[in-house]
């Protein structure tokens, strides 16, 4: 029997120093490797996968403060150390994975980088029009 | 801000949070196993409101732009570090400097 996923997060209090505002986001969590997608991983046993993962989000005081503004824009900057995923190809290596990413909030799927689009509906049809979220 | 809306928030959060376990498709919901995309937000917030509460303000920058799910671009890399498991039982932990590094791959555009 697959084991249940666990999980904890943490939400710090947002920063607000002159222009910019921010806050601070934390997650620990552990899950069977067959809670992810459909993919390169299919077929092969399951394994506790475990992540930590600690997410900084940066928005304009003026832009949080609007009251014209359903939601902030913002950037978003993310470290994590999680176990190796099947899809690597390593095996039964044994490892951590450390990740560093970096992005911002689009307004809509149309502000997507246009190299993106293609090769999203060529690995996930249908996923752009209509991500079913 | 409704308890509602906070509550959306809080579910974003353990949403995205559990996909950075891959970085193909990221984050899941825990209770369905529904694998969703980083910065997705059920953008329930309505205009003509200043968040003042840190749940607030978090989830407004957390929330998508307009009433649908809002895709977060990004780019990032990874580094692997492989635990050296030839050697004897008391250097088994120990993180071989050597090998980190060994893989790099960049995702996104």
């Amino acid at each position: 029997m697959t084991p249940p996923s666990e999980f904890l997060g943490r939400v710090w209090t947002p920063h607000t120093q002159g222009p910019e505002t921010w806050v601070d986001e934390d997650a620990v969590a552990k899950l069977p490797s067959d809670a992810l997608p459909p993919g390169p991983h299919d077929g092969g046993p399951v394994r506790m996968l475990s992540l930590g993962a600690m997410t900084t989000y940066r928005a304009r005081s003026a832009d949080v403060a609007d009251p014209g503004l359903a939601g902030a824009p913002c950037t978003f900057h993310l470290r994590e150390l999680a176990s190796l995923p099947l899809w690597f190809g390593m095996g039964d290596a044994v490892g951590k994975q450390l990740w560093r990413v970096s992005g911002r909030k689009l307004g809509s799927v149309d502000e997507i980088p246009p190299a993106l689009p293609a090769r999203i509906e060529r690995d996930h049809p249908g996923f752009v029009s209509a991500p079913g979220l | 801000m409704s308890d509602t809306t906070r509550s959306d928030a809080l579910l974003l959060l353990a949403a995205a949070s559990a996909s950075c376990a891959s970085a193909a498709a990221r984050a899941a919901d825990a209770g369905t196993g529904k694998m969703m995309g980083p910065g997705t937000a059920p953008a329930r917030f309505s205009t003509d409101f200043i968040p003042k509460l840190p749940m607030d303000v978090y989830a407004k920058i957390r929330c998508s732009l307009r009433d649908e799910a809002a895709p977060f671009w990004y780019r990032g890399h990874v580094m692997i570090a492989l635990q050296d498991t030839s050697r004897d039982p008391a250097s088994a932990s120990r993180v071989s400097a050597t090998r980190v590094s060994r893989r790099r791959r960049t995702t996104a555009g």
